[in-house]
């Protein structure tokens, strides 16, 4: 409120906080420790009512999080505690200007994508300055710069418990729609974008040494390295095409072996969508596309960029059991399509309530070799497969069914660095039934066959929701074996969810497996868990 | 309008300010001179685990570096337990190397293949990448002052008991610790290799096995101007082979444990326990 008195605040304008807290958390039996990852968000609004000097308001947000003994499985960095986050953000009538911490992204992300996903341990966030402009209708303008966060360590002249490297990194994007300057374009709803974007990262030099031929040599290591972007997207009457390039110069680091070899992407997407109906196609080639603020940086943190994965995200236990995470040094060819079909209600095919059939094909390979263009297609260059098909159909008034048949194929060498190509096939049905106003249950089963690694996979899941507030739950996995490296284990989550109004709070007792936690191409590896569970999370 | 413009100079400076530095071929590696030796000599640590498949190529870094710098240069090779790429099938760990990595903050999560040089802390922690070992031990070469240390071992080839000569001293009186360990080389095991696939014949060099000073930092000792004798009583372990044991001797700082000199020697072994030496 003082704040907003002290902008000159009027009747007419708005000044509201909002927040959100977030709590995860696992009692550990062995040895007794609680594990868990605390997030506080706080955000104050102040909103102009009337339109003075083009100014609309501002936002100022901050975060307090306590992760200093966190959940399983996060980089040795992570823990810490205090405050991560700030950002002031001014809003005018053409754009925002912010000052502290800033999150963004260039394009489709392939070289500048600054984001945070607590479930992987990622924060990107770029202390500095972010300014988003419209200075004209048709044309977007976004220029940052600043230095990107690495958890919680500090130089001996860092502040705030943030970790300031010696890098920095300046970017800028440009991006014209030219259908704003055509009438008869957006009379007919066409829409034309065409974007460039340019990020320069600076980093002061390491004493990078290698011994070859008999001799100590220095590497000479580039201060600034340069990425840019170019795209056009195109849209109309549900067509829509992409294309993007995008091209990063010398960047020798720990990822790529030093190597000082340009890298690359190039990513083609055609998409049509009516009512009823979405058709997707898509094409990515990459090549040395890994750009972190730090040169020796390795795993997950420190990424300028993020290439997306042409592989679908499954929620489904054994479908999401081999994942697929983006080789950003090796290089890769990606390929997917995608069919989404609904009959509509009281048709022969959709029944009384109408079906929805969706097939997803996934398909990557890696380069025949470093910077080439030709796909490596020997059994060894498969990195992933996944082709599916869903049926989504309402039974009933009071039933829903929803059924999976997949294939899948996953090079464990490329994601875990050891291992063979597992080819598996996995069918999943998952069942609703509101017995009533007041009742709810849910059952899911899903079975998991390959021959390779662990074997077969069973899954059981029954949830029970009463009044739209309480949810329990019970979950079985059970490894099946008859497979080399079978271990005949049983997994288990009891749970109890309550929610009311904005809080939720869920207790359980779960034994998890190991495994590899992934999100937007990028996973994590997270070792076995046993313990009771704890989350709750409160917004306002 | 005035603001727009602001904008433009604001962009137009953000990207004059960043820019791209493209290195020419001929370039990229500028020859360096090694320091020469100095009498002192040095301890690489390289933590690896068979299910790493990178570690093999930051293995030939390191015979690079002892190629390099001949005996002023240790390696010692730990498969510490507490990291998923030393677990499975196989067991090369030594609860030593366990030891010492977690002290030095390595975690279940730490990527390998990893290394400390000296048991020193570098800039950004004890572990640093193999990309930055022979910078860092080169920083390490330009300290040539070090205490003396000599060490001869025995061994009793029948019972497989060890006795361990240390000879100890300084430039001037000072209190230190002293450790003693067991490596292996030329382990034939089985290693995962940067192609996927598995070589069970790999072969380890440089093995972690056992520790004769069980405590993490050794025991303390007091270094005088006239060399001190110190005999300690080890065991090789049933699963080594005897030949191809060396003992590895550490003179440490009390109060950082940083390494002031290393030493590694063969065993001698004797058929007659009345030739060992006595305390």
């Amino acid at each position: 409120m003082a704040l907003a008195l002290a902008l000159g605040a009027s009747a007419n304008d708005t000044v509201y906080v909002s927040g959100a807290l977030e709590h995860e958390g696992l009692l550990d039996w062995t040895p007794v420790r609680y594990h868990s990852n605390t997030y506080l968000d706080l955000s104050l609004n102040y909103q102009c009512d009337s339109n003075r000097h083009h100014y609309h308001g501002l936002r100022a947000t901050t975060r307090l999080e306590m992760t200093q003994w966190p959940m399983l499985g996060y980089e040795p960095d992570f823990p810490g505690h205090g405050m991560s986050h700030l950002s002031l953000t001014n809003i005018f009538d053409w754009g925002e200007i912010s000052v502290g911490d800033v999150y963004g992204q260039f394009g489709s992300g392939l070289i500048l994508n600054l984001y945070e996903d607590r479930s992987l341990g990622i924060d990107g966030a770029l202390r500095g300055a972010k300014i988003e402009a419209i200075p004209t209708d048709g044309l977007h303008l976004t220029a940052l710069g600043g230095k990107q966060r690495r958890y919680w360590s500090c130089y001996d002249d860092g502040a705030w418990g943030w970790n300031y490297r010696r890098d920095a990194l300046v970017g800028g994007d440009v991006e014209l729609h030219i259908e704003r300057w055509s009438k008869r374009m957006r009379e007919q709803d066409i829409h034309l974008m065409i974007g460039a974007s340019y990020v320069s990262k600076y980093e002061a030099e390491d004493s990078l040494y290698t011994y070859q031929d008999g001799m100590m040599y220095r590497y000479r290591l580039p201060h600034w390295v340069g990425a840019g972007d170019v795209r056009v997207k195109w849209q109309m009457r549900g067509v829509d095409v992409l294309i993007e390039y995008a091209r990063k110069a010398n960047d020798p680091n720990a990822d790529n072996d030093m190597t000082y070899r340009d890298g690359e992407a190039l990513m083609a997407s055609l998409s049509y969508s009516r009512q009823g109906m979405a058709v997707l196609a898509q094409v990515k080639r990459s090549d040395n596309m890994s750009f972190r603020s730090e040169r020796l940086r390795m795993g997950i943190a420190g990424r300028l960029n993020n290439l997306p994965a042409f592989a679908q995200h499954h929620t489904y236990a054994l479908a999401a059991e081999h994942p697929y995470a983006t080789s950003y040094t090796t290089g890769e060819w990606a390929f997917q399509a995608s069919i989404l079909y609904t009959w509509n209600r009281k048709t022969k095919m959709g029944g009384r309530y109408g079906t929805t059939l969706k097939l997803n094909a996934s398909h990557i390979r890696g380069l025949a070799a470093p910077g080439s263009w030709d796909i490596d297609t020997s059994e060894d260059g498969e990195y992933y497969t996944d082709v599916n098909i869903e049926l989504n159909k309402r039974l009933s008034k009071r039933w829903w069914l929803n059924a999976m048949l997949m294939y899948q194929a996953q090079n464990q060498r490329v994601i875990e660095g050891e291992g063979d190509l597992i080819r598996s096939g996995i069918a999943v049905v998952d069942t609703r039934v509101q017995v009533s106003k007041n009742v709810g249950m849910r059952g899911e089963a899903q079975y998991l066959y390959t021959p390779h690694a662990d074997g077969q996979w069973l899954f059981l899941l029954y949830e029970l929701s009463l009044f739209k507030q309480l949810t329990l739950s019970a979950e079985w996995m059970y490894n099946i074996g008859y497979a080399p490296e079978a271990t005949n284990e049983h997994f288990y989550t009891f749970s109890a969810t309550y929610s009311h109004k904005a809080h939720r709070l869920a207790i359980g007792y779960t034994k998890t497996q190991e495994g590899y936690h992934c999100a937007g191409g990028v996973c994590r590896y997270v070792p076995e868990q046993q313990g009771v569970s704890v989350n709750y999370s409160f917004n306002w | 309008m005035v603001i727009g413009k602001r904008l433009y100079i604001i962009l137009a400076l953000a990207l004059a300010l960043g820019g791209c530095e493209v290195i020419p071929e001929a370039e990229r590696l500028v020859p360096v001179d090694t320091p020469a030796g100095g009498g002192r000599r040095h301890m690489l640590v390289e933590y690896t685990g068979f299910r790493c498949v990178n570690c093999p190529s930051a293995a030939e870094t390191a015979e690079q570096l002892q190629s390099l710098y001949g005996d002023e240069l240790i390696v010692v090779s730990m498969h510490p337990a507490s990291n998923p790429f030393t677990q499975g099938l196989y067991d090369y760990t030594c609860p030593m190397a366990d030891s010492l990595y977690l002290w030095m903050g390595g975690t279940a999560s730490t990527p390998f293949p990893t290394g400390n040089i000296d048991l020193q802390a570098a800039d950004d922690g004890y572990l640093i990448d193999p990309l930055e070992w022979p910078g860092q031990l080169l920083q390490a070469m330009q300290d040539t002052a070090a205490p003396y240390l000599e060490v001869s071992a025995y061994g009793d080839s029948l019972t497989g008991e060890l006795k361990i000569e240390v000879a100890m001293g300084a430039t001037a009186a000072m209190d230190c610790r002293l450790a003693v360990w067991l490596t292996e080389d030329s382990v034939h095991g089985v290693q995962a290799m940067p192609d996927g696939s598995v070589n069970s014949d790999y072969i380890h060099r440089h093995m972690l096995r056992a520790a004769i000073t069980p405590e993490r930092f050794g025991i303390p000792c007091s270094l005088s101007t006239s060399v001190s004798m110190q005999i300690l009583d080890g065991r090789c372990p049933d699963e080594c082979v005897a030949d191809q044991c060396h003992i590895v001797a550490l003179l440490l700082d009390k109060d950082d444990y940083h390494i002031l000199q290393a030493y590694e020697t063969t065993i001698t072994y004797i058929s007659d326990p009345l030739a060992m030496p006595q305390r």
